[in-house]
């Protein structure tokens, strides 16, 4: 088994300020105030149930199940690549550094996605069923369980990287990492899986799916731990911290290939008969009244952009910053077509039997309503506002490894 | 044309022989089926598309028997409209829960809110059920609706006095529904409300002897219900026919709903 990556130090943590810098004063503003905004979303959440959602009982998951899957791509996803790099491969000391701040940011990402997924259900505080009557012959349930258990591997990390570190220390968060590899593709491949096994929507249903998710966590997560290493380094600005962002920088460009490849395989395998159960979906990804989500967003900003920022020669890691930014903000596309057109195309397969009655929540049509993106918000403020503790206050920020930094 | 009504009065009479009314002998077989353990029951449906004539009074009777709020719905009646002028011409056929004897909506289920009874009939536990949707999407049939607690009268203005204003038509949404033989009634966020729903064949009227409400309300004696294990049972006799079919029975998923074609 490969080394243990070296002991490294703490970032030197200065003397309490008096004040907060402006653009740290900035952050905490908006943060409280997207607080403030999206509780009123948790308010009409709460006091108006699922009514005021524009969900339905033809299009049943919309927003929040989109949200919810591409926030574990994000946690689960940058763990994992993390894990590969420092523990399986050693492919840099540096990128150890990271660890703590990495573990803060997929805790409160992992709270964004937990908040969602759970406001989603029409019974929220039932969650806890799951866990006394859970069926083992759903994959949902194994999703639940496998967050949870997910969930306690991440916390147990962080704690022990917030403890002085010691070689016991070190061997713990070592097998701990081991543990989060398969226990993380599990996770993903499950959550792929909820969608592969449904046979009441074509278009989700195949092997397709579950890979599709491995591979998008692996570019959301790679996206992550690249837009935190280069923004958020505390050390100098090294050669070898230019490398090591060089080098996320190129893994980033061939995953976000592999993965444009991936999708189009994808689309015209199922294009190609034009089946029109499966054909629908794509159909409306591409070309209905949302082929903006896909082409601009997904296409436009999610790949060219970046890919064009990652291949232009130049030395500044800024770029490659850059270019993981834009991927986190826009990859969200991915999941929202993954889960919201196949749902429309029971207008299609099911023609008749949706215009046979009518009532509310009944529609064969899907845009967030206004309380939806309130809530989604509020998630995602909490989220933040965790990190904010976390990295301002609990002060948990990369690690120093000197060792490399003189290296260097 | 009246080649087709001749066909009709024949089959009508066919299903309706000396005994009287299709309704007394299935009455009189639903009865006999309840004297036997619940696992020897095998409750089936069959519709016959022939006599269907799309008037809805089972949709109708559905909806006041289960006291079903809007976007709630257990058995609407798809209507086709079949070739292009003047070769027209139109086909009804009613979508309950087809109660598969392999439900892919049961497998999915978290918390096996939702699970296969030994008479099949495929039933729901509301307090148990924690609203995921996940056996909508999984229902090939989208044969599952979500009740989201909307009210027949959200729109309907405070009116004192009136019979339509929202204080007295609303009492009508006071009364309780005994599905599951418990009984149920509509207060805010509270079970049904946030709870998938489906057809159960009626099962709080099958338990004391009454056939399903869509069964006796059919106009056209379309709807049959029984025990598919009584050799003698008129069930029985109909899905022995060559002329019945189940939907997607490519599937394989096995619905208890047979149709007449």
């Amino acid at each position: 088994m490969a080394k243990n990556p070296p002991i490294v130090a703490d970032a030197p943590r200065p003397a309490p300020a008096k004040k907060m810098s402006t653009a740290e004063r900035l952050l905490w503003l908006v943060g409280i105030v997207a607080f403030l905004i999206g509780s009123y979303g948790l308010y009409q959440r709460f006091t108006n149930g699922l009514r005021l959602t524009d969900l339905g009982s033809f299009v049943p998951w919309g927003l929040w199940v989109a949200t919810y899957e591409y926030f574990v791509w994000l946690e689960v996803g940058s763990l994992l690549v993390f894990t590969v790099l420092v523990y399986l491969v050693k492919w840099n000391s540096v990128l150890a550094g990271m660890a703590r701040t990495l573990y803060l940011t997929a805790i409160a990402i992992l709270s964004m996605a937990l908040i969602l997924i759970g406001l989603d259900l029409g019974h929220p505080f039932r969650f806890w069923h799951v866990f006394v009557w859970p069926q083992w012959g759903s994959l949902m349930t194994w999703m639940i369980w496998l967050h949870m258990v997910y969930l306690i591997v991440l916390v147990a990390k962080l704690a022990l990287e917030m403890v002085r570190e010691t070689p016991t220390t070190k061997r713990i968060t070592a097998w701990l990492s081991y543990l989060s590899l398969p226990l993380g593709i599990a996770l993903i491949v499950v959550a792929g899986s909820v969608f592969g096994v449904v046979i009441g929507r074509p278009a989700w249903q195949g092997s397709a799916l579950p890979l599709y998710f491995l591979i998008s966590a692996l570019i959301a997560g790679t996206g992550l731990l690249t837009f935190q290493f280069v923004w958020f380094w505390p050390g100098e600005r090294t050669e070898e911290y230019l490398a090591v962002a060089r080098k996320l920088g190129q893994l980033l460009i061939a995953l976000l290939i592999f993965g444009l490849i991936a999708s189009a395989l994808g689309g015209l395998v199922i294009l190609y008969p034009g089946v029109p159960a499966q054909a629908i979906a794509f159909e409306l990804t591409l070309f209905g009244p949302f082929w903006w989500v896909y082409w601009v967003i997904y296409v436009g900003f999610g790949v060219f952009v970046p890919l064009l920022l990652l291949l232009t020669r130049s030395k500044a890691a800024r770029r490659i910053g850059v270019a993981a930014g834009l991927l986190i903000l826009t990859y969200i596309a991915v999941p929202l077509n993954i889960v919201i057109p196949p749902q429309l195309s029971i207008e299609v397969v099911e023609k008749s039997l949706v215009a046979a009655y009518h009532g509310p929540g009944m529609k064969t049509f899907y845009f967030p309503t206004i309380s939806e993106w309130l809530v989604t918000v509020f998630a995602i403020a909490f989220g933040f506002l965790v990190f904010m503790v976390g990295y301002h206050i609990l002060w948990l920020r990369p690690r120093i490894n000197h060792s490399a930094q003189k290296e260097g | 044309m009246s080649n087709v009504l001749e066909e009709l009065a024949i089959s009508v009479l066919a299903a309706a022989p000396a005994e009287g009314d299709v309704l007394i002998r299935m009455k009189a077989e639903l009865e006999r089926a309840l004297q036997k353990p619940e696992e020897q029951r095998r409750w089936v449906m069959v519709i016959d598309l022939r006599k269907c004539v799309g008037c809805h009074a089972c949709t109708v009777a559905c909806v006041a028997e289960n006291k079903l709020p809007p976007g709630v719905v257990y058995r609407q009646v798809a209507e086709e409209e079949i070739g292009t002028y003047p070769n027209v011409s139109m086909r009804f056929i009613p979508r309950p829960c087809l109660h598969c004897d392999k439900p892919p909506c049961v497998d999915v289920c978290p918390v096996s809110a939702t699970y296969k009874r030994p008479d099949g009939i495929v039933a729901m536990d509301y307090e148990r059920c924690i609203g995921c949707r996940y056996c909508m999407n999984a229902c090939p049939y989208a044969s599952r609706y979500f009740d989201f607690g909307f009210s027949n009268y959200d729109e309907t203005p405070e009116a004192e006095g009136l019979i339509v204003g929202k204080p007295q038509g609303s009492l009508s949404e006071t009364l309780p529904s005994f599905e599951y033989g418990k009984v149920w009634l509509r207060k805010r966020e509270q079970s049904p409300i946030g709870n998938v729903r489906k057809c159960h064949f009626c099962l709080h009227r099958i338990e004391v002897g009454e056939l399903p409400a869509c069964t006796v309300t059919c106009i056209g004696r379309a709807t049959y219900f029984g025990d598919a294990n009584d050799p003698e049972s008129l069930v029985a006799h109909l899905i022995s026919r060559p002329n019945v079919m189940r939907l997607r029975e490519e599937l394989g998923t096995q619905p208890r709903v047979y149709y007449l074609v």
